[in-house]
């Protein structure tokens, strides 16, 4: 468990009436499961990676190109989420954006602007899986403040709030927690998951297992961790440069200038995106590249289910 | 310096009648409401609904499509086919609460004062609707 | 004979290589197609009000080896193999369709008031939907296009499986609500329906009739709309697949129910189905010789729209 245990306890008018301070958010997950007065939004992505975002603006005037960088932009926001949620951000999202120089300016001033904070989950729902991948239910890792609603307030961990200290009745509700999340916890895959699924690459198992899957673009849009993006002009003599999300899915997504395109089949596509997940990012960065929120289970379209997926292959290679 | 809203129609004429009947009434001199931007197609059937999706999506506040009376198309049948597609689209359109926005007329060769009156008529319909209600929306992708 | 039987039948003499129909999924109330080609894998085939995902989709992508195909075709997946066959993209002799008469699939989403809801705690009964023990009228609860449907069970087949207790609900005008409204709320309701849209084509991609190798929506040159979901360029993107499915949208409903957001998406290509069907007496996937309705005309089509 990842808490300290050295939180306190507030009243959930407290609570609310701090969080109420400046503009705040929550994400659909946790607008589901606790009736909070804030607007939802789908995941820390739409914040941080908007779905459509103009890079600059141009115009053709006096015989040549004018071209003006839009100036990165962010208002401060405190979001709260899920602790997959704030994963995807720390171990994805930051990663990516802000690993290499040169940092991508307009998410690093988001990024820099967001007050990010964890809500625990108190129970695994059928489509969660984030122990799977390193992950746990009442992680506090890479949040700014980490929250649980208990039965007589609010468990906080953090700056900016102070409370009473935990109760004994309070301790023993957190331990009765713990123990209930640990007996219900979707155990780690194997270990050389990321090495089994690099080396099965050539296998045939694939074309059995992306079968089935529409390579719709849903799954790619909803997920936390999902960062592709497309950059494409709107406008001709006067416009736009915008980034906009896009899909490994899409049969477009690596067609070269060339035309030639070394995905166009649907199976290579199917395989790349749990390979990039499950294989390359964690080989790379040492974490998952997927924190097993489940969206993408819950929302696909002909219940595909990633974590079957992943089953399959690498128990073909043990 | 800020003039008034005016509506802007995307005509697409097709040459052997409507385009012919457009440019006779310039040669008479009939006024009419300078709003269309005229787009010369060979016939009325080649007009792809795509293309009116794309002039509303481009921010027209109308789209006006005009070919030949039926019987007297130059390529025999194609108006015929446009007709059925376009009543599709106009169906669709009425459907989803846009009526009024997409137009289609037969004008002939010798109708120059008859295209001027479906322009002035059109353009009518169009200002009273008011701007491209497609130009401002809210979309999902906007950072909150 | 039963479906099981009758699939494993085929599959053991051979007379197709592969059943296409639908296995249980990994969440309550979720269902998946399978392409079943061992006869001992027919034990897992099912059909059930869960079974709302059109399989004929799958037609136009089957693995390697498969010379004829068996489909469990509910009447929409019927009229989207007939409407593909008329299409030249499927050879009638490669098909067997296995007809099963539909009862209208469950919305899923009206199941989620229920709070950790199970697959047994859910029966069902003639005309009645039972949860937790309470009884309902199942009409409430079938998708929108189901509610509307006219062919429940298969025009044309060659097994049809035969089920007394199919109910036969009476068909709904589910779009007389919408088409009641005044236009300025009507055009609200799509604006905002439209504007939620994150245009991840699942709908198209769940569509069996949608199966162009490019799609219009993805062409570069010329270019339609931008790639980012905006409400002009979504607008572009919905009104001009119902412009290409006019006439050949079967009105199955698989693209509502594959949207991940829940928008009623399907009202647009079911309105466009009702005007063709309206005006040019033609309904998609029902006779295989009619000609398209696009590609012919009558000379007293309507003309009061056109000044």
């Amino acid at each position: 468990m990842r808490l300290s245990g050295n939180g306190v306890v507030v009243t959930r008018e407290a609570f609310l009436e701090w969080l109420s301070r400046g503009k705040t958010f929550v994400t659909e997950v946790v607008a589901r499961r606790f009736r909070l007065p804030f607007p939802a939004v789908p995941t820390p992505k739409t914040i941080l990676l908007p779905q459509r975002e103009a890079l600059y603006r141009f115009f053709w005037a006096k015989r040549t190109w004018n071209v003006h960088p839009l100036p990165p932009e962010g208002t401060p926001v405190l979001l709260l989420a899920a602790p997959c949620e704030v994963k995807a951000v720390t171990d994805v999202l930051d990663a990516v954006f802000l690993g290499n120089a040169p940092q991508d300016p307009h998410y690093a001033t988001r990024r820099k602007n967001l007050f990010l904070g964890a809500l625990g989950c108190t129970f695994f729902e059928a489509t969660c899986f984030c122990t799977r991948v390193g992950g746990h239910p009442l992680s506090r890792e890479g949040a700014d403040f980490f929250a649980l609603p208990l039965s007589s307030g609010v468990y906080f961990e953090g700056e900016g709030l102070s409370g009473r200290p935990l109760a004994s009745s309070e301790k023993e509700e957190l331990e009765a927690l713990v123990a209930d999340l640990g007996k219900t916890a979707p155990p780690p895959f194997p270990e050389k998951t990321p090495e089994y699924l690099y080396e099965a690459f050539g296998r045939d198992i694939w074309e059995d297992i992306a079968w089935g899957c529409l390579n719709c673009g849903a799954c790619t849009f909803l997920c936390p961790t999902c960062f592709c993006f497309d950059l494409a002009l709107e406008g001709r003599l006067r416009g736009a440069m915008i980034r906009t999300w896009d899909s490994c899915m899409f049969p477009k997504f690596t067609l070269h200038a060339s035309s030639h395109n070394p995905r166009s089949h649907p199976m290579q596509r199917v395989r790349q995106r749990i390979l990039h997940k499950f294989s390359y990012h964690p080989l790379r960065k040492g974490v998952f590249g997927c924190v097993g929120c489940g969206r993408c289970v819950a929302l696909c379209p002909v219940n595909w289910d990633i974590r079957e997926a992943v089953e399959r292959v690498v128990s073909c290679a043990l | 310096m800020n003039s008034p809203w005016e509506p802007k129609i995307v005509a697409f004429l097709c040459h052997w009648c409507s385009y012919a009947g457009a440019d006779l009434a310039g040669v008479s001199r009939i006024q009419y409401p300078p709003n269309i931007r005229v787009v010369r197609v060979p016939c009325s059937g080649s007009v792809d609904p795509l293309y009116i999706l794309k002039a509303l999506r481009e921010g027209a506040d109308g789209v006006l499509v005009s070919g030949c009376h039926p019987g007297d198309c130059h390529y025999l049948s194609g108006n015929y086919f446009a007709r059925r597609k376009f009543l599709v689209l106009h169906e669709l359109l009425v459907f989803l609460g846009l009526r009024d926005r997409v137009h289609f007329s037969w004008v002939s060769a010798s109708e120059g004062q008859r295209f001027a009156d479906v322009v002035k008529a059109v353009t009518e319909a169009v200002r009273s609707l008011g701007p491209n209600p497609l130009r401002e929306g809210e979309s999902t992708c906007d950072a909150p | 004979m039963t479906l099981r039987d009758t699939a494993r039948k085929l599959l053991e003499e051979n007379k197709v290589q592969g059943v296409l129909g639908y296995r249980k999924g990994s969440l309550p109330f979720r269902t998946r197609p399978y392409l079943f080609r061992d006869p001992c894998e027919v034990e897992e085939l099912i059909f059930t009000p869960f079974c709302g995902l059109n399989l004929a989709r799958y037609l136009l992508c089957l693995p390697r080896g498969i010379e004829r195909v068996a489909i469990v075709a509910k009447g929409c997946d019927g009229r989207a193999c007939v409407a593909l066959v008329r299409e030249n993209r499927l050879r009638r002799e490669n098909l067997l369709i296995l007809g099963v008469p539909c009862p209208g699939m469950v919305d899923t989403r009206k199941l989620a008031e229920w709070e950790d809801l199970q697959e047994h705690e859910v029966s069902f009964r003639g005309e009645e939907i039972v949860i937790r023990g309470v009884a309902y009228p199942l009409g409430s609860f079938l998708d929108a296009s189901c509610r509307r449907c006219r062919y429940r069970s298969p025009l044309v087949y060659d097994i049809l499986i035969e089920d007394s207790e199919v109910p036969s609900l009476p068909q709904e005008d589910t779009l007389r609500e919408l088409r009641s409204l005044p236009e300025e709320k009507r055009w609200e309701f799509f604006r905002k329906e439209l504007s939620r849209c994150i245009r991840c084509y699942a709908c198209r991609n769940a569509c069996p009739m949608c199966y162009c190798k490019e799609c219009f929506a993805e062409s570069h040159k010329p270019s339609f709309l931008h790639p980012s979901p905006t409400l002009r360029d979504n607008f572009v993107f919905h009104l001009g697949r119902a412009m290409h499915l006019a006439g050949r949208c079967i009105e199955c409903g698989a693209c509502e129910r594959a949207c991940p957001l829940g928008i009623p998406i399907a009202t647009m290509f079911l309105a466009v189905a009702d005007t063709v069907r309206e005006y040019f007496a033609f309904e998609a996937g029902v006779d295989v010789a009619a000609p398209a309705p696009f590609v012919t005309y009558r000379e007293d089509d309507p003309n009061a729209f056109i000044r």
